[in-house]
């Protein structure tokens, strides 16, 4: 077999590669300063360089290392969400950090690594890239899940994401050998890549060999179950309430949007480029489980007393919607699954921001009767509050309204009108945990008057990061079209 | 001397990827949990490399390598989580540290 030597193309891969190197650029610095303002301020400048590569490369539509990593607009896109959501979150920790006494540098050089994973994930066109990228992000969020150590709820937090993240890296690597195993070697380009097995799937098909075999379904099924353990999915959600109670909130609030959303897109592109052909065999299945999915996370969010605990249930509910976009495996449904994680991540920061400004030194729970009163306390901070509750429950004029509005179009398209019922039904049900969190705040009167008492830390930091989230909801709620036809142009123009 | 089948090797493989998720599943020690895993991980390695012989395809071998890494590190991060559990609650098992209810 001759070697061919790889073509180097960093254009491709230019987003992951720009943030890694930035990421070691923080790590460096850090030896020279313990001032977490600088870290903080290089790690968004690189951010926000990271983006501008994006911007630099935007319509290029090409693959590259022998079909390993894609480049399109649709990637692009995600990506931008995923850096924006990484830079909110920096604006949480800014002063939660010290304030909890957990000022160690290496905090905002992981943060970076864990992204630079999600993008490659992002832009992955093979398994072994998606495997790499899913352990990239995860093995940074196991140290960071675990940064409030000797704080114990943290380490055991951090202890459970890593024993059950782990389980699904051993099914993800099993799956990709039984997907190896299936289909044909491929000189051209790498076996693995999504490329290569839809082709190969393809000439099957063509010659009339069965590709619904036993090993190529198990294949797929173990890759879906380790992606789906990252995406919460029911029945691989046990280890979210118990990490996102554990970690530090902005570490909550930023592996509850992001991860999601990275480990959705490698879903997106495994189903709809590498087995569209065994459409019939999925799509049933995962609609069951974004229906179980949706049902549970709604439910359960009810009986909850711990305010990190509920939302980290209703962000199970919410990967369960976003799922509808995914399975619905049409472009439609990408760019449905694309502006709800917008309107996603705007919400779920915004309202874990919250919580940061309420979390005192030493206070491992927040339950929802600490909030009480905080009309009173902080008006404004109520008053947003309250609109990232409604943009969580779909209210209409909210961005979580589109969001949803989106998604169930997408499922409705693509005739699985059962799912829209069950999505519609448990927003219903939804609206109840959250609405009870605005009763809290308004209409209840705080249970101590020590409690009543009690700082809010709305620091500048985050009083900026509350603004554009509450912004960028109003702005998605009430003139949705721009950003509606801006995403519809460019992933329908990418899946063409 | 023959020459032993793919099918063998998946079938070893098999049976020591059930092994892994079984001893996951069942035992409560931490380290055992990860000696598991290893055992996932590794019977996975052994599925690649033998259909990576069966095409006369080096991606598998490739693969492999990338495991192994990333198998190393993930050990390395879930050691050093577990001494500081230990430091704090002197137990490995999972099920004496579990504060976080609900």
């Amino acid at each position: 077999m001759p070697f061919n030597p790889p073509s180097i193309d960093l254009t491709v891969l230019g987003m992951p590669a720009l943030l890694m190197a930035w990421g070691m650029l923080v790590l460096l610095i850090d030896l020279f300063t313990s001032n977490q303002r600088v870290l903080a301020t290089v790690s968004l400048i690189g951010l926000i360089a990271t983006a501008g590569v994006g911007l630099l490369t935007w319509g290029t539509q090409r693959t590259a290392f022998f079909d390993m990593v894609v480049l399109d607009n649709f990637g692009t896109v995600v990506n931008w969400i995923l850096l924006g959501a990484t830079a909110l979150s920096i604006l949480l920790a800014l002063d939660y950090l010290p304030r909890q006494n957990l000022m160690r540098g290496e905090f905002y050089a992981l943060l970076l690594f864990a992204t630079s994973g999600m993008l490659l994930l992002v832009q992955a066109n093979d398994l072994v890239m998606i495997f790499i990228g899913v352990e990239l992000l995860s093995i940074s969020l196991y140290v960071l899940t675990g940064f409030a150590v000797p704080r114990i709820s943290s380490g055991e937090a951090a202890m459970k994401y890593l024993l059950l993240g782990a389980f699904a890296a051993g099914f993800l690597v099993y799956g990709i050998a039984l997907i190896y195993g299936f289909v044909a070697a491929n000189d051209a380009i790498s076996s693995t890549s999504l490329t290569a097995i839809s082709q190969d799937l393809a000439a099957k098909q063509a010659a009339g060999i069965a590709i619904n075999d036993p090993i190529i379904l198990t294949g797929l099924g173990f890759v879906l179950i380790a992606l789906g353990f990252k995406v919460s999915m029911v029945p691989f959600h046990a280890w979210t309430p118990d990490v996102y109670e554990g970690a530090p909130t902005p570490i909550t609030a930023y592996m509850s949007v992001t991860t999601k959303g990275a480990a959705l897109v490698a879903i997106i592109r495994l189903l709809t480029v590498a087995f569209a052909a065994l459409r019939p065999e999925w799509q049933f299945i995962f609609a069951i489980l974004a229906a179980l999915t949706m049902t549970y996370g709604n439910i359960v969010a009810i009986a909850q007393k711990n305010l990190k605990r509920m939302l980290a249930y209703s962000s199970i509910a919410h990967a369960g919607y976003m799922l509808m976009g995914v399975l619905s495996a049409s472009p439609l449904g990408a760019s449905a699954f694309v502006i709800y994680l917008v309107a996603y991540a705007l919400t779920n920061i915004g309202a874990f921001a919250v919580l940061t400004t309420l979390e005192n030194r030493g206070m491992a729970a927040l339950e929802l009767q600490d909030l009480r009163g905080l009309y009173r306390r902080h008006p404004w901070l109520s008053v947003a509050m309250v609109i990232f509750m409604f943009s969580l429950a779909g209210v209409p004029l909210t961005a979580g309204f589109m969001g949803k509005f989106a998604v169930f179009q997408a499922a409705w398209d693509a005739d699985l009108k059962w799912l829209v019922l069950v999505g519609v039904l448990t927003s219903v049900i939804s609206a109840f945990f959250y609405l009870r969190v605005t009763v809290q705040m308004f209409m209840e009167e705080p249970v101590s008057a020590e409690a009543a008492e009690r700082p809010v830390f709305a620091t500048a930091p985050l009083v900026v990061g509350l603004t554009i989230a509450v912004v960028g909801i109003i702005i998605l709620g009430v003139v949705p079209s721009q950003v509606l036809n801006f995403v519809n142009n460019t992933v329908v123009a990418a899946a063409r | 001397m023959s020459e032993i089948s793919t099918n063998a090797y998946v079938l070893v493989s098999a049976i020591l990827f059930t092994i892994g998720v079984i001893g996951v599943m069942t035992r409560r020690n931490a380290i055992i949990m990860f000696m598991s895993v290893e055992l996932m991980l590794n019977s996975a390695n052994l599925a690649l490399i033998a259909f990576s012989r069966a095409k006369a395809s080096t991606d598998g071998q490739i693969i492999t390598f990338f495991v192994i890494a990333v198998a190393a590190a993930e050990v390395a991060v879930g050691l050093a989580l577990l001494v500081s559990i230990f430091r704090a609650k002197r137990t490995t098992n999972v099920d004496d540290v579990s504060t976080l209810k609900g």
